[in-house]
């Protein structure tokens, strides 16, 4: 019996049939790929659920009965249901000793400061976890990324008392931050490539923070305008930015920018220049530090790779 | 109490909460909530939380600010704000001012229940109770409220030590000596972290990534979620058959989350008794919520819906639904000091 196969039962198996193995993981990888599609149609459902319902209903009284029918705790169920399902498949994805342990400490650093932000509260919108949800999906992948937001929201939950049905929309859109940033790793690479030799890092890093930067001030708006959506339809009046039954999709569109712009705008540019801030002043040395130890966190050893006749 | 029993009694009330805007009932489920904060902070030893009465000082002036200058609709007119401001400019109506006082009442009842939660929860009872399929979560999110304490001890050493070396915060880049040393020292600590885990067999069975069975199941319960939701937008007259496929959807789900957990093997120490007092709690959380919001003939449910608009009225209160709500008070039987939890 070979090392292989003492370390890995399976692995006999797993290499007796390489092209059923191979068809196998093919299957696996677009299973894979639809639960993250999937998760985010629903999640992206949910959230502009308000623009579709426009339509439907159309006297005061069914607005009433559609907002007990759709409400938040419902919605807020399902969100955490696709949540739960894109979470087993991200967690299947990375379960080394190793990650698990990094993703833990990162968590409990960047609770540590959202507990810190809600004791002094920083200006509006202003939040010092964005940055490092930011900065690991950019440098360890967008999975990571997902892993790092939602668990950061749900632990920072835990920690200073925030649970409620507005947990799992914050744990959905931090993720979807982490993931994006990860998204970024790409243009990283082809940044990197335009310039050969290591005198460019410098002008390489800098690049890739002004790149960060404009990321990060995008998402300081997407954030509020994306957690907005989640009460939108309970500030409802009849004013002109306020959630109505009847009205068009357009319509209901313009009001919702309306309310954005009236209510939450300013609120989010402090996020979004706090984020420009935090990537401008500590994003270098904080990617130096992510990208130091990544070598030493993500190496892998893939026994199944080898072939047969070399085991 | 057994954490299943709180879940199921938050979840009953604040079903409730959200298809109320009658002011008399909201005040009545803050008033349970806080009953019940008492009585955990003298079970636990514990201050009294009030920070949700603070929160709602806030929510609901502002709230009701908010509304009354935007939305100019109603009978009473309190005054008019002259020109042409887009959005400000109109009528400022009573009816709108309580409308949204109403909004902010709303969010300030839902709250006030997760205070109770917030304090009746402990996090380690909250790891614990990680379903089995999260396992590598779980323990993510237990070394993270592991290490919370550590990091903030740690922040206030790099703190001290830079401030022997004359180092004063003033500006917002004046904390890049302070947060590069607490982030390395974490990545160094998740390193040695990791040894130890590896060390003690952590991963050492040969492969716990999702089954293909896990997977196909997640995959088909996510598609039949989806496309119920959407067909109940698309399509009219298919609400039932909409839910139909969402509920057979969650279900699926359900099962591969279940299917999942099964794969790995999960002990407990200490398990938490749930008594008869837990299920006493948890049987009437779910009778009170049914008879509110199911049609039930005896039971007043209108006087739940009030709508300021375009006449202010008084609410209405129906002493049957009253009485129903102060079964919510149930958990008062069953708290037991944190002591006796095991």
């Amino acid at each position: 019996m070979s090392t292989n196969e003492l370390l890995h039962p399976t692995a006999r198996h797993s290499m007796s049939g390489a092209p059923y193995r191979t068809s196998h993981m093919a299957v696996q990888r677009l299973l894979s790929i639809s639960i993250y599609i999937l998760t985010s149609l629903i999640g992206l459902t949910a959230f502009l659920y308000p623009f579709f319902t426009l339509t439907v209903q159309t006297t005061v009284a069914s607005q009433q009965l559609a907002h007990s029918a759709d409400s938040p705790l419902i919605l807020a169920l399902l969100i955490g249901l696709s949540l739960a399902a894109l979470a087993v498949e991200t967690q299947g994805q990375m379960l080394s000793a190793r990650m698990i342990a990094l993703l833990g400490i990162l968590v409990a650093i960047n609770s540590t400061l959202r507990f810190a932000d809600a004791v002094v509260r920083g200006p509006g919108g202003f939040s010092p976890i964005f940055l490092l949800i930011i900065a690991c999906g950019y440098v360890f992948g967008g999975r990571f990324g997902f892993l790092m937001g939602i668990l950061t929201m749900l632990v920072s939950a835990i920690i200073t008392g925030g649970i409620g049905p507005w947990l799992p929309y914050q744990m959905f859109t931090a993720g979807w931050m982490g993931m994006s940033a990860g998204w970024l790793g790409a243009a990283r690479k082809i940044i990197n490539r335009s310039k050969t030799g290591s005198t460019h890092v410098s002008r390489i890093r800098k690049r890739e923070i002004i790149m960060l930067c404009i990321f990060g001030a995008g998402w300081g708006f997407v954030y509020g305008a994306i957690m907005n959506l989640w009460f939108w339809p309970f500030q409802a009046g009849d004013a002109a930015q306020s959630w109505q039954a009847g009205l068009s999709l357009t319509r209901g569109i313009q009001r919702y920018l309306a309310f954005y712009l009236a209510t939450s705008a300013v609120w989010d540019i402090f996020a979004a220049v706090g984020n420009i801030a935090l990537l401008a002043l500590f994003g270098i040395p904080t990617l130096n530090a992510l990208l130091r130890f990544k070598n030493r966190f993500m190496f892998t050893t893939d026994f199944a790779a080898r072939t047969p006749d070399k085991v | 109490m057994h954490l299943r029993s709180w879940v199921v009694w938050i979840a009953s009330i604040v079903a409730v909460a959200l298809s109320t805007r009658n002011p008399l009932y909201l005040v009545l489920i803050m008033l349970v909530a806080q009953i019940v904060n008492v009585r955990m902070a003298s079970a636990n030893g514990t201050a009294v939380p009030t920070w949700w009465l603070r929160f709602g000082a806030l929510a609901v002036p502002l709230s009701a600010l908010f509304n009354a200058i935007s939305v100019h609709f109603g009978d009473t007119v309190l005054l008019t704000i002259p020109g042409s401001v887009p959005l400000l400019s109109g009528i400022v109506t009573l009816e709108a001012l309580v409308y949204g006082a109403l909004n902010g009442l709303l969010i300030t009842a839902v709250v006030s229940v997760f205070s109770v939660f917030n304090i009746a929860v402990p996090a380690y009872q909250l790891v614990r109770s990680t379903p089995r399929a999260f396992q590598s979560m779980g323990v993510t999110i237990g070394i993270a409220l592991s290490f919370i304490p550590q990091t903030a001890r740690r922040f206030k050493e790099v703190r001290e030590a830079q401030a022997v070396r004359g180092h004063r915060v003033r500006h917002l880049r004046d904390w890049l000596p302070l947060w590069l040393p607490l982030l390395i020292g974490g990545l160094e600590q998740s390193t040695q972290l990791a040894e130890a885990m590896v060390a003690r067999g952590f991963g050492a069975t040969a492969n716990r990534h999702s089954s293909l069975q896990t997977r196909t199941l997640l995959a088909l319960g996510l598609v039949l979620i989806l496309s119920g939701w959407l067909a109940s937008f698309i399509v009219k007259g298919i609400a039932i058959a909409a839910i139909a496929i969402m509920a057979v959807g969650v279900l699926t789900i359900g099962t591969g989350l279940w299917l999942s957990g099964q794969a790995v093997p999960h002990t407990v120490y200490r398990p938490q008794q749930f008594t008869l007092l837990d299920g006493l709690c948890l049987v009437s959380s779910i009778i009170v919520a049914g008879l509110l919001l199911l049609p039930i003939p005896f039971i007043a449910q209108t006087t739940l819906q009030y709508y300021p608009y375009p006449a202010l009225t008084p609410p209405l209160f129906d002493p049957t639904i009253g009485l129903l709500m102060l079964a919510w008070l149930s958990p008062l039987l069953a708290i037991r000091p944190a002591a006796q939890e095991h």
